[in-house]
């Protein structure tokens, strides 16, 4: 059973078509990547999916069924406009939000403290919340959609406006959810942090589903004719299968004639006797794929894929 | 519901919490007693006790009989008699005296009377001057009809076909319906803007969507309200307190000479209770569609202006209790918690207008809570365009 379902969904805001005909499922214990550029539909379809919106169509299904009033206590979401209380305490602020999420007070305390004590929060607890710096209320933030303890984590930009120090600690943070054997949706249009911590992932442009699957799968789709190779002397000049060499970091990158394959380059290059420090697959980049394929506008074919 | 309970729970503390709301539960009331304190201060303070002369040429006043004080410091005026006009100017020149009377001979005939003063004003000398050649002029009747001429009739209007009744010498009791709808006004418009308050705060605290997917809407929504109604209703209770407590400093006499009618008042709490609510979802509304407090009072002046109008019109309320305009702000849903306990403090107002009012109230809640959720739907999540009422309306075509 997927722990989401979303099933062609669609939804315009007048004439405006924010999410066009959108399916994709996430699996349970995974952290799934929701891309696209500002504006894509990204936040809409997060919205559908928790029913805060209504679909013009299709379906959406957690945990095997439509979502229903007890269903929100094992969601955990941090929407991209997010906030807390200014004018009460910390301590206050997230004690409520903990018991609008269905625990009971003692749980709410005793989870609350340990968190305070991680986050390095407990000096703060009876501060206001509009004393506190924004790192801290990010961490704050964070504490809220995580207390109770949800099945399914909805985290839109988790990064945004974060230093290096707290961003690494939301990736600790996902990172640790996902062993836990909890799922993460994150919606985010920072790459880099989606490679790095995104099993699969489903783009978005202009609502219409562009690329879907394996993080691997697509960037398989995405590969160049193309190796990388760190020798122990420069490579000068084209050789059997190489149409092109071009200098690349400490190495070079070698772009494969038609029909030349990697391991006959690898093969070719033993035989020259040299000897090979680095060798791989020249694989794209997710921001190379990105703008490629938010660039092209139209869906590519053969790269929706369930991983 | 236990959601409910921890969001009534969480808006009642809030607010209790805040020094601004005990600055202005007692505000209020230390502003009306200082008020009334200050008025009285002043007219005593304001009062000049030096003598005041008179020349009586008629003769009432030949053997002076002073009237017994009466007034609300129990102080009377001293009054020095001079045979010679020109001896009281001098004496009025001096500072001797505050003014002087001069009385004429005919009197009794033409009650003529000339009063010299350094300046024109009105001078609250003239009351116990009249006070004194009354009391002066009735010495030959016995003195029970001295006491009722001074003291007047004691009227009491009676409804033909009710056992309502009016004492119009204890005008402390056609005041106390007025003061406290005034009350009443002011709780209605305090806990609105609480409401208001709250629903802006979870917007400018970009809150909102933390909140529904926590709670419903119609949870989060019914949680504000009550929470905030019973903020307004504690204040009702402390006042009650406050009220009760200044009632045991009466002496017993002053408590029998305040007649309350239960039923008026039975009626007026209904009708508060009813505006409340309705004002509470109206504020509510408004909330949801401001983008922050300064939209939030731009959408809701109207309602605060509608049910001012009850100050306006008041004294045609009270002098023509039946008449259209009276009935129809009786009736009117902004209006009713005000007027229709005045007239019935005034007339016998008839039990089905009473019962419609009542009615047409419960059915203004009943569009206020419908507008309200279509407000829910279409501004929750709207941050930073304030939504219109013709929005509401558009919605409603297209639904």
């Amino acid at each position: 059973m997927h722990f989401v379902d979303v099933d062609h969904i669609s939804k315009s805001f007048g004439s405006q078509r924010a999410v066009d005909d959108v399916s994709f499922t996430v699996n349970g214990g995974e952290i799934f990547g929701l891309l696209g550029p500002n504006g894509a539909g990204k936040t809409t379809s997060i919205r559908i999916m928790l029913d805060i919106y209504q679909a013009d169509g299709g379906s959406v299904r957690i945990f095997g069924s439509p979502i229903k009033p007890e269903t929100r206590d094992r969601i955990g979401y941090l929407p991209e406009e997010r906030g807390l209380y200014q004018d009460i305490t910390l301590e206050r602020c997230v004690m409520y939000l903990a018991r609008l999420k269905g625990l009971d007070k003692h749980t709410a305390q005793t989870r609350m403290d340990d968190y305070f004590k991680r986050f390095d929060l407990d000096a703060h607890r009876k501060k206001k919340v509009k004393t506190l710096s924004k790192g801290m209320q990010q961490k704050a933030q964070l504490i809220v959609t995580l207390i109770h303890e949800p099945d399914l984590i909805i985290i839109d930009e988790p990064f945004s406006a974060l230093d290096p120090v707290n961003t690494q600690m939301v990736k600790d943070l996902l990172a640790e959810q996902r062993e836990a054997g909890r799922t993460v949706i994150m919606c985010t249009h920072q790459m880099h942090q989606v490679e790095e911590l995104c099993d699969r992932m489903l783009l978005i442009n202009q609502g219409k589903v562009m690329l879907y699957g394996s993080l691997r799968g697509i960037q398989q789709q995405f590969a160049r004719q193309e190796v990388y190779v760190d020798l122990d002397q420069p490579v000068t000049e084209t050789f059997a299968g190489v149409r092109s060499v071009q200098p690349r970091n400490h190495g070079f990158l070698l772009e494969l004639e038609d029909g030349a394959s990697p391991d006959n380059i690898l093969q070719n290059l033993i035989s020259q006797g040299r000897s090979i420090r680095r060798f791989e697959l020249a694989m794209p980049t997710l921001d190379e794929i990105f703008i490629q394929t938010v660039k092209g506008q139209a869906p590519v074919n053969g790269v929706t894929m369930e991983g | 519901m236990k959601k409910i309970l921890e969001i009534i729970r969480y808006e009642y503390v809030t607010q209790v919490r805040r020094k601004g709301f005990w600055i202005g539960i007692f505000s209020i009331p230390i502003m009306i007693i200082l008020s009334s304190g200050i008025s009285v201060l002043a007219m005593f303070i304001g009062t000049d006790r030096t003598p005041v002369g008179y020349v009586d040429h008629s003769g009432v006043l030949a053997s002076p009989v002073l009237p017994e004080p009466d007034g609300l410091f129990g102080e009377s005026m001293e009054f020095i008699a001079y045979t010679d006009p020109a001896v009281a100017r001098q004496a009025l020149l001096d500072g001797a005296i505050q003014g002087y009377f001069v009385i004429a001979e005919n009197y009794q005939q033409s009650g003529m009377v000339e009063y010299f003063t350094p300046d024109l004003s009105y001078d609250m000398v003239i009351g116990d001057f009249e006070d004194l050649m009354r009391h002066n002029l009735l010495q030959a009747y016995p003195e029970t009809v001295r006491t009722r001429f001074e003291q007047g009739s004691n009227i009491t209007v009676r409804a033909l076909e009710s056992t309502q009744q009016l004492n119009l010498d204890q005008w402390w009791n056609l005041v106390l319906p007025l003061v406290i709808a005034f009350l009443l006004f002011i709780l209605i418009q305090v806990g609105g803007s609480y409401i208001l308050q709250a629903m802006v705060t979870e917007k400018e605290n970009r809150m909102m969507e933390i909140l529904i997917t926590a709670v419903t809407p119609t949870e989060l929504m019914v949680g504000k309200t009550i929470g905030n109604l019973g903020v307004a209703l504690t204040m009702l209770l402390v006042w009650g307190l406050c009220g009760g407590a200044v009632l045991l400093f009466l002496p017993a006499y002053a408590l029998t000479q305040v007649s309350i009618n239960w039923g008026v008042q039975v009626i007026a709490i209904v009708l508060f209770l009813e505006t409340l609510i309705m004002m509470a979802c109206l504020m509510l509304m408004a909330g949801v569609m401001a983008t922050d407090a300064r939209e939030a009072g731009q959408l809701t002046w109207f309602f605060g202006l509608v049910m001012s109008l009850p100050f306006i019109v008041i004294t045609s309320v009270i002098f023509d209790p039946d008449g259209p305009m009276s009935t129809i702000m009786s009736l009117f849903p902004f209006t009713a918690f005000f007027v229709m306990p005045v007239r019935m403090t005034f007339t016998q107002v008839p039990g089905w207008q009473v019962a419609l009012s009542i009615v047409l109230l419960a059915g203004m809640i009943a569009l206020a809570v419908w507008l309200a959720t279509r407000a829910m739907k279409q501004g929750m999540l709207s941050f930073s365009r304030k939504i219109k009422y013709s929005d509401l309306l558009k919605q409603r075509r297209a639904a």
